[in-house]
């Protein structure tokens, strides 16, 4: 047990010291200052200054009322051509002419090709709001009779789900917002699985390669130099998740009352990450995650150097796969090959969250499926800590399906400790 | 001291080792010669747990092999197999503490191993800037850095200038005197003379030599004689017995048939009453071995 604290520890410090992943660890800095950038840019460009142009200096100046901070109106220029001239030399973005027609106000908005772009749907209900004003001075209608009137009927979309043959009621907002979370999570998790997996790969051909494997193997029992090199990249990997999701912390207390974000991620609250998705997402997502590395690690030690591990890992690319697009496609339809699939570990990891959450799935299929996923890893392992101690010091120059061959014949011959 | 004792062991329809049975005791050194795939590497595996034989037991002082013994091995391999990447001391560090000894105590010896083989090279460089005889120097340090009781060399000295050669050699004598259990291979007998107090020949997994060195080479009697005289390869050629006459510069080496045979040239020799050498001596290790190579 001391010597797999030793792997792990080194595993675990060799890999953040890494290049590799102090990228990973910088990206998301760097996306959010990229998005931070573009859309502080986007709001500096977005602003549009808008002359209003009236016969009645008071209508033009009622617009300031309903000024935002993309849309800015202006009442100094009294005439057209003044406007004009002034959108030429793009001070303004466009001009809002209001003339009088048959007793009605008639609005035409001018601007160039050049100019920002105009908010119209802001424009349009600062007109709907003045045109209101106007026409109930005229009416001569009250303050509560206009309120009656333009009161409209509030629509509430309550979504039920099915759970153990009862309609539970769920809160639209929220459960969009899980599906992002928890869609977030799995699309991390597959590119980490990605990075991963041939980094674990690489440092054991690389061992392997550099022949440095008999010594360690002379020195420390198999499952635990196994082990403890998986558990290492696990840990570096639970690392920058918890970075991620530090960072993550930090975007929410930031933004949480700002309107993008609430738009992004309506009815979202502190207690909705404790919720069984999310539980279950973060389950699958972490079994799922040794489950990968345990079997790259394993085609790891089947080539003869580090330059053979890519081709090596093809393999276990193609399920990750899969699992990925099948989560995507379970958004759309489910279907019963994908509810089979559901239950099939390394496709499960990040379908079956994605059903959960969606209501196509219940709790109780959710844990069988874990339970599933659970049970193979274990068997992985084990299975794997056998095949790593047949292959780990066999050089094959026949390529890695004939290695693969080999040990699977001599696994019961070869023995390297236990 | 180490025992093994009738090991057997097959890849498949090839027989890799077929009855093999030796003991080094403390302070003793095991020589293991063998041409290339005579066995001696799975020897070694099979002796530091790393591959199971199909029959026999391999002891160290009555124990099976399992973690503990495992810290009390050093094992320096065929191939150089440290890490060209990792600092120096970084690599020892860990190696070490794979075998059970803490990091203090490892950074305390490094110094010293350092000065001691003469490593031309700092401890924190990493070992891909070092030279191949200063690379498999470390490896050296990484073997013995820990103070094992049981020492397994497999071809030490291959690639080795004769200085650094020299230094291994004092190295693996120096752990003798403290009574470590030895064994080595190689493909030099002249190394293997040297160092061995026993030695074991493998041929396609048998055992086909077995005892010390002396009792080896004169297991097949005095069938070589030097002779330096003025007699000719003609007048050799005269004496019956005599298998094989070669001549470099005047010296003569001839192959007996016979050591009964020495004394007879021995007589032709004192006749001509002039003569440099005359030394009747044993078969070297080197062509015994080669004459076991090519028995059937």
């Amino acid at each position: 047990m001391n010597k797999f604290k030793v792997v792990l520890k080194k595993s675990f410090f060799n890999n953040i010291k890494s290049p590799a992943f102090w990228t990973l660890l910088a990206m998301p800095l760097v996306m959010l200052l990229f998005g931070y950038f573009i859309f502080q840019q986007g709001n500096d460009n977005s602003q549009s200054k808008i002359a209003v142009i009236s016969s009645q200096p008071k209508l033009a100046e009622s617009f300031k009322k309903f000024e935002r901070p993309d849309t800015l109106y202006i009442s100094k220029y009294s005439t057209e051509s003044a406007a004009k001239k002034a959108l030429v030399k793009q001070k303004i973005d466009g001009y809002l002419k209001i003339t009088l027609d048959n007793n009605h106000l008639k609005f035409t908005l001018w601007n160039t090709n050049q100019s920002n772009e105009i908010n119209i749907a802001a424009l349009q209900m600062a007109i709907n709001q003045i045109n209101l004003i106007l026409q109930t001075e005229s009416l001569k209608l009250s303050p509560l009779a206009v309120q009656q009137i333009t009161t409209t009927p509030k629509l509430d979309q309550k979504t039920s789900i099915v759970k153990n043959n009862h309609l539970v009621t769920q809160n639209q907002n929220k459960i969009m917002t899980k599906a992002t979370i928890v869609m977030g999570i799995s699309f991390l998790l597959f590119f980490f699985l990605v990075c991963f997996m041939s980094q674990i790969a690489n440092t054991i051909g690389r061992e392997k390669g550099e022949r440095v494997m008999e010594i360690i193997l002379s020195s420390t029992e198999t499952k635990w130099h196994f082990l403890g090199e998986v558990g290492g990249i696990f840990l570096t990997m639970l690392s920058v998740v918890t970075v991620y999701f530090l960072i993550a912390i930090v975007v929410v207390l930031k933004f949480h009352q700002k309107v993008f974000f609430k738009n992004m991620f309506p009815g979202l609250t502190w207690q909705l990450f404790l919720s069984p998705e999310i539980i279950f997402t973060i389950l699958f997502g972490l079994t799922g995650a040794f489950l990968y590395l345990v079997l790259a690690a394993t085609l790891g030690a089947l080539v003869n150097n580090v330059e053979q591990v890519s081709q090596a890992i093809i393999p276990l690319m193609i399920p990750a796969m899969i699992s990925y697009v099948l989560m995507i496609g379970s958004f759309i339809k489910i279907t019963p090959f994908v509810r089979i699939c559901a239950y099939i570990p390394l496709i499960s990891n990040s379908l079956m969250p994605t059903m959960l959450v969606m209501g196509k799935a219940s709790e109780l299929q959710a844990i069988i499926s874990y339970l599933i996923c659970l049970g193979f890893t274990i068997l992985m392992s084990y299975f794997s800590i056998g095949m790593y101690r047949s292959n780990v010091l066999v050089y094959s120059q026949k390529g890695i399906w004939s290695a693969l061959k080999s040990a699977l014949t001599f696994h019961k011959t070869i023995k390297v400790h236990s | 001291m180490l025992k093994i004792k009738n090991i057997d062991k097959s890849f498949g329809s090839l027989q890799a080792l077929s009855n093999v049975s030796f003991e080094v005791k403390e302070g003793e050194i095991l020589g293991l010669i063998g041409q290339n795939g005579a066995g001696k590497t799975t020897t070694f595996r099979i002796i530091l747990g790393l591959l199971q034989p199909d029959q026999g037991m391999v002891k160290f002082s009555g124990s099976k092999v399992n973690s503990q013994v495992l810290n009390q091995i050093g094992y320096l391999p065929e191939e150089r197999g440290l890490f060209p990447r990792m600092r120096i001391m970084d690599q020892i560090i860990y190696l070490a503490e794979l075998k059970g000894q803490s990091r203090a105590v490892t950074k305390t010896k490094i110094d010293e191993y350092f000065e001691r083989f003469e490593i031309k090279g700092k401890k924190t460089d990493k070992l891909k800037n070092l030279s191949k005889g200063n690379q498999q120097k470390v490896q050296l340090i990484v073997t013995l850095i820990h103070d094992p009781k049981y020492l397994i060399f497999d071809e030490p000295f291959s690639g080795l200038d004769p200085v650094n050669a020299q230094i291994f050699k004092e190295a693996i004598l120096a752990e003798k005197a403290k009574g470590k259990c030895i064994i080595f291979s190689s493909h030099n007998m002249d190394n293997v003379e040297e160092l061995s107090d026993n030695l074991i020949m493998l041929k396609s997994g048998k055992e086909v030599l077995s005892g010390s060195v002396s009792d080896i080479r004169n297991a097949y009697g005095r069938v070589k004689v030097f002779l330096e005289s003025s007699l000719t390869s003609s007048d050799l050629s005269k004496i019956s017995g005599i298998k094989d006459i070669k001549e470099k510069s005047g010296r003569y080496e001839l192959t007996l048939k016979d050591p009964s045979i020495g004394p007879k040239i021995l007589k032709q020799v004192e006749k001509t009453g002039d003569f440099l050498e005359f030394s009747q001596q044993p078969l070297t290790l080197d062509e015994i071995f080669k004459m076991k190579v090519r028995e059937k």
